[in-house]
């Protein structure tokens, strides 16, 4: 944590090409063309430029990278685009930048965003609306590419936005229920309270480099000179670290402000996959490992994003272990393992928390469109307790489902176990060893909790009625492929970021090392490594075990326990009230206090003043409209007065 | 002595207005031998030759610091700029005409020359760094401009118009002789140069009476407030096709004029003509905005919006800085977007026997024609100022170069003046969007000039909205240049 421990390659190799403004414009050229496809007959041609915009992006994007990795370590891939801003001393230029830790964010997008695409070209067949569908898909896209390309706070900020606005048109996307409509709303005004701290971040950040002779936002400029500001300002860069980390627990679904999430899943299931995986919640992860050099100025900060990623996670996990519905366990999921990515984070590994956010875009896309790929042969059910032996007639979602729950559980060698003990591995070794405890307590929960909802969807004994049993049917190939790509990514994706000294060690970590600002490394001995690695592994295997002998054993011993334990029971059901506690603590007394204002200070006092400005104005207006004759003679005169006043001025000057 | 010369200097710099005289000329003949008139779209495209010429010619040909026949032209950056934004607003002038003029019965096929004639009498104005000049350009486009004004020659409004704005012109013109002649009794000189560096030593008294002048006779030409009666009347009278070039290249050419004359010759008096012109800038902008609002004639309503906007460019030539000038030269190739624009959907629903000029008109439009509602509602939300369009960028850069001159009283009020004519720009829309339609729909297609003049206004309103930098840049460079 100290300041010289912050500095980035700054002389790093650059080069410039006009190749990555293609990568964000691709899909939004197809966002264009569905939006013109959905207000024509012509709908089917999204089926190729939905996916298809999506690919080209990725293969732009991998053409990028390949060039990223001809440079040496620490260099860039820039695209200058044009100018944006420049207002006195402020320039900013709409410029996209790939660098390590970039390189890594474009292909999670592109390459699961197109499988995503891929997914749902079969999943939303039968969408009357599939155009708009896929149009916002690809606006979704496109905003998350400007979020991770861009080059300086405030085109982040364009991103940050979009994936907002994209959020909002598609979990409300069948709009035509009220429920869906306000479950947007609530993501668009959850995230909005996070956006304003974002904002309001910014500003001080640019308002203190100015301070000090470089009013810019660039993360160049700011991590170049993040030891300045550290000197000059501390408590400034806490507080700025603070408010974009509220800014990020709108985005990333943490406590506070993660209430959104649960709701999100009112939009089509490949939409919840995109957030949850590949885009939206990812974010603020990213933004915190964008500005780590900033963030390792301010112990406080950083304990204060450890903390809430480590409750968030402990928190989330125990409201997903007694839900039924399959993609709110997913859901709760989700905000469990990105509160591991922000503890890992914040307690200064940040090529840990990245290393968690690519795996876990790999297996929770996986767990989502498998949930989807169910709820489409259960013709919408989504109750576990409404399944049961679906491996009979779901062999393929089966399968990848297993593998995606083996992998988010942290069982060996599956993704998870890499990155999820990274993580842990980080805190226990910093010296949080609370917080190293939690996500133990979160982990083997995750491991119980997806295993609960894998034995009683696909396993045992069938308690689908009879009317869906007779349509049960595996999902088409466009559904599949995508699935068993995903699996087998669920597999490998962990293997980049070995322990040290096992094969290629940590080469994930090598690779964005020259990005991210690096923390003091805490030496732990090597057997510590290895014990602690056997009790995550072992508490991951316990949390299967006791599913299966809670579900797939003795199936009835969860009711004793929930009986037993009624009043845990009620609070983890109820989700600890806290959308009451919301409703009562923040919405309620808004409702007051925006009633008074709406009645009291705008109809009577703003109105009344507008109002009686308005009438004024259209009261002269029409006085002077009466000035305009018609008679030559006066407006000649009219001139000559003009002239005698503006020449008696100067007489009377001179 | 003059001694008479015709260098490279001098080519260079009637190269551009010879292209576009000539064109005229050709034009001319042309109709006066041509008797085949069943395609009324023909004698446009002869006009477009001259207009793209006179560009072309103009932006191969400019260089800063440029000057030509002992210094009394120019074609450097700012004429250049000049050059290409009248040519635009002829351009897109001359594109609106032909189906327009038909439907109103006007046959007369000198209508083309005439405007290409008003053009080339801008540019002049544009390039003038000499009073004699400057009155030279001013003529030849107002004579132009006083009979496309009465080109309707049926129409008793039309001709009323042309008649109102020739008796008031040729008054205007009184007041800028003798304010030139003044002048150069003071200085002894009719140069922009030579009159700077004798304005330390001429008598004040002599000097500020030609200014005086100079500003009526050139506050009549950008319709500033009290010289602007004539505006409205003559704005709603011409034919609209008039009308936009009236609106936008005529004040196009004044202002610049305006803004060399005096930020250039008349430097050394700032402190004494910014006080005037401030007054004049407040005046002009209120009265054009307040006035604005009581209209129920979409052109009227755009007349006085165009007197508003006079008044928003003084303000910016009140700054006397070469920012403010640069801000000006690019407020004028905005406004010729969007105005001209606006123009070309006034036209567009105009049909023969009845003008549809009424906010009532405008009633439901969106359901009855959906893409020119929504191309009206791009520039009036410009024209309110609006981002990402090319008329907030640019009263943004009028602001910026307005405060940093330290005029901030003028700033707030052209801010609440933007207020007050947010109301009249919007209240259309409200009309087009939210009313139901008061006739049938119209079956009327527009002429496909007039689309591609809107086409291309629409670009321009857009695409310089959100890249402004290159004009941005040339603009405050060409007026840096000229110090």
């Amino acid at each position: 944590m100290h300041p010289e421990h912050a500095h980035t390659a700054a002389e790093a190799v650059v080069l410039a090409t006009s190749l990555l403004r293609w990568i964000p414009l691709l899909p939004l050229i197809g966002f264009g063309i569905g939006v013109f496809a959905a207000s024509t007959n012509r709908r089917s041609i999204v089926h190729i430029t939905g996916p298809g915009s999506v690919l080209l992006a990725f293969v732009v994007s991998v053409i990028a990278v390949s060039r990223l990795w001809t440079l040496p370590a620490g260099g860039a891939v820039v695209d200058n685009v044009f100018t944006w801003i420049s207002v006195g001393m402020l320039h900013l230029d709409m410029t996209f930048r790939v660098d390590a830790l970039t390189s890594v964010m474009i292909l999670i997008i592109t390459g699961i965003g197109f499988l995503i695409h891929l997914y749902s070209l079969g999943y939303m067949h039968e969408d009357a609306d599939e155009a708009r569908f896929f149009s916002y898909l690809n606006l979704f896209v496109a905003s998350m590419l400007v979020l991770v390309l861009a080059d300086s706070l405030p085109v982040v900020f364009i991103g940050w936005e979009g994936v907002g606005v994209c959020s909002y048109l598609l979990i409300g996307f069948w709009y035509q229920d009220m429920a869906n409509a306000d479950a947007g709303r609530k993501a668009m005004i959850t995230n909005r309270i996070g956006d304003a701290a974002f904002l309001i971040g910014m500003f001080i950040l640019v308002w203190a480099m100015h301070d000090l002779g470089a009013a810019s936002l660039r993360f160049e400029d700011l991590n170049r000179m993040a030891p300045q500001l550290g000197a000059a300002a501390p408590h400034l860069v806490t507080a700025v670290c603070l408010l974009l980390l509220i800014g990020a627990t709108g985005k990333s679904a943490q406590i506070p402000l993660y209430v959104w999430l649960p709701d999100a899943m009112a939009g089509p299931t490949p939409v919840s996959a995109l957030i949850h995986a590949a885009t939206m919640v990812t974010a603020g992860v990213y933004m915190i490992a964008r500005l780590s050099p900033l963030y390792v100025l301010s112990p406080a900060a950083l304990d204060v994003v450890a903390t809430i990623g480590a409750v968030t996670a402990l928190f989330a996990a125990t409201m997903a272990l007694v839900q039924n519905d399959l993609k709110k366990i997913l859901a709760y999921s989700t905000i469990s393992q990105i509160g591991y990515m922000v503890l890992g984070v914040g307690v200064g590994s940040f090529s840990g928390g990245v290393f968690h956010l690519m795996t876990h875009a790999c297996f929770k896309a996986l767990l989502f469109l498998g949930a989807g790929s169910v709820m489409h042969a259960m013709s919408g059910e989504l109750d576990i307790h409404k399944m049961g032996n679906l491996k009979a007639k779901l062999p393929t979602t089966r399968w990848t489902f297993l593998v995606g729950c083996l992998a988010i559980a942290g069982v060996p060698p599956l993704a998870a176990f890499f990155s999820k003990d990274m993580i842990l591995e980080a805190a226990f070794a910093s010296g949080h060893v609370v917080l190293w405890f939690i996500g133990l307590t979160a982990a083997g929960m995750t491991a119980f909790y997806m295993f609960r909802a894998y034995f009683l969807a696909f396993e045992g004994e069938s308690r689908v009625d009879h009317h869906t049993e007779h349509h049960l049917h595996e999902s088409p190939p466009p559904m599949t492929i995508p699935l068993m790509v995903l699996a087998v990514l669920s597999i490998v994706a962990g293997w980049v970021g070995l322990p040290h000294g096992i094969l290629w060690g940590d080469a994930w970590g090598h690779y964005l090392a020259p990005v991210l600002a690096s923390h003091e490394a805490h030496e732990i001995a090597g057997s510590t490594v290895l014990l602690l690695t056997l009790v995550t592994t072992g508490v991951a295997l316990g949390g299967i075990f006791l599913a299966y002998s809670f579900y797939l054993k003795s199936p009835g011993t969860a009711d004793r326990i929930a009986e037993r334990f009624h009043g845990i029971y009620v609070l983890l059901w109820n989700k600890y009230w806290i959308d009451e506690l919301y409703d009562r603590l923040f919405i309620t007394p808004y409702v007051i206090v925006s009633k008074f204002f709406w009645k009291v200070v705008d109809a009577m006092l703003i109105d009344g003043v507008v109002n009686g400005v308005g009438v004024a104005v259209g009261k002269t207006s029409d006085v002077w409209r009466r000035l305009e004759s018609g008679n030559v003679q006066h407006y000649a005169a009219a001139m000559l007065i003009g002239a005698v006043v503006t020449c008696g001025v100067y007489w009377w000057l001179a | 002595m003059i001694e008479v010369v015709f260098g490279g200097a001098e080519l260079r710099a009637v190269t551009p207005l010879l292209v576009v005289v000539v064109t005229a000329m050709i034009s001319l003949l042309y109709e006066v031998f041509n008797e085949d008139h069943s395609d009324p779209a023909r004698p446009v495209w002869l006009s477009l030759v001259g207009i793209v010429g006179g560009i072309v010619a103009t932006v191969a040909l400019w260089e800063n610091g440029h000057s030509a026949f002992h210094g009394t032209f120019a074609l450097d950056g700012v004429s250049a700029f000049t050059n290409v934004v009248c040519l635009l607003a002829a351009g897109l002038s001359l594109l609106m005409a032909p189906g327009y003029l038909t439907s109103i019965g006007v046959r007369a096929r000198e209508f083309y020359p005439l405007v290409l004639l008003a053009a080339s009498g801008m540019m002049v104005m544009g390039g003038a760094r000499d009073l004699i000049v400057l009155f030279l350009g001013i003529e030849i486009m107002s004579i132009a401009a006083y009979v496309l004004a009465g080109i309707h020659r049926t129409d008793v409004k039309s001709g009323e118009a042309a008649l109102k704005y020739f008796l008031l012109g040729a008054f205007a013109t009184g007041f800028l002789l003798y304010g030139i002649a003044i002048l150069y009794g003071a200085t002894g000189s009719t140069g922009y140069d030579a009159i700077a560096a004798a304005l330390p030593k001429a008598s004040k008294l002599l000097v500020l009476g030609g200014v005086a002048l100079l500003i009526v006779a050139l506050g009549f030409k950008v319709s500033a407030v009290p010289f602007h009666f004539w505006a409205p009347d003559v704005y709603q009278g011409a034919p609209t096709s008039v009308t936009a070039l009236m609106a936008v290249g005529i004040k196009a050419a004044a202002v610049v004029g305006f803004a060399r004359l005096f930020i250039v010759a008349l430097a050394p008096l700032h402190q004494d003509w910014a006080m005037v012109v401030w007054w004049l800038a407040v005046l002009t902008m209120t009265v054009g905005n307040v006035t604005a609002v009581a209209q129920n004639n979409v052109k009227r309503m755009l007349a006085y919006s165009s007197i508003a906007h006079a008044g928003y460019l003084l303000a910016a030539i009140v700054a006397g800085t070469p920012r403010g000038g640069g801000a000006v030269l690019f407020y004028l190739l905005a406004y010729t977007f969007m105005n001209v624009g606006a123009f070309a959907v006034v036209i567009s629903l105009g049909r023969k026997g009845e003008a549809n000029e009424q906010f009532d008109d405008y009633a439901g439009l969106a359901s009855r024609q959906p893409l020119i509602a929504a191309a009206m509602v791009l520039f009036m939300l410009s024209l309110t100022g609006i981002p990402p369009l090319v008329g907030f960028v640019g009263k943004l850069y009028l602001i910026e170069a307005i405060v940093q001159a330290g005029y901030i009283w003028l700033a707030v009020i052209m801010v609440l003046n933007s207020a007050i004519s947010a109301y009249y720009y919007l209240r259309l829309i409200f009309e087009m969007y939210m009313r139901d339609p008061a006739g049938p729909a119209s079956a009327m297609e527009p002429a496909p000039l007039l689309i591609a003049c809107l086409l291309l206004a629409t670009v321009g309103t857009i695409f310089f909205g959100i890249f402004p930098d290159a004009p941005l840049d040339f603009a405050r460079n060409s007026f840096l240049a000229l110090r």
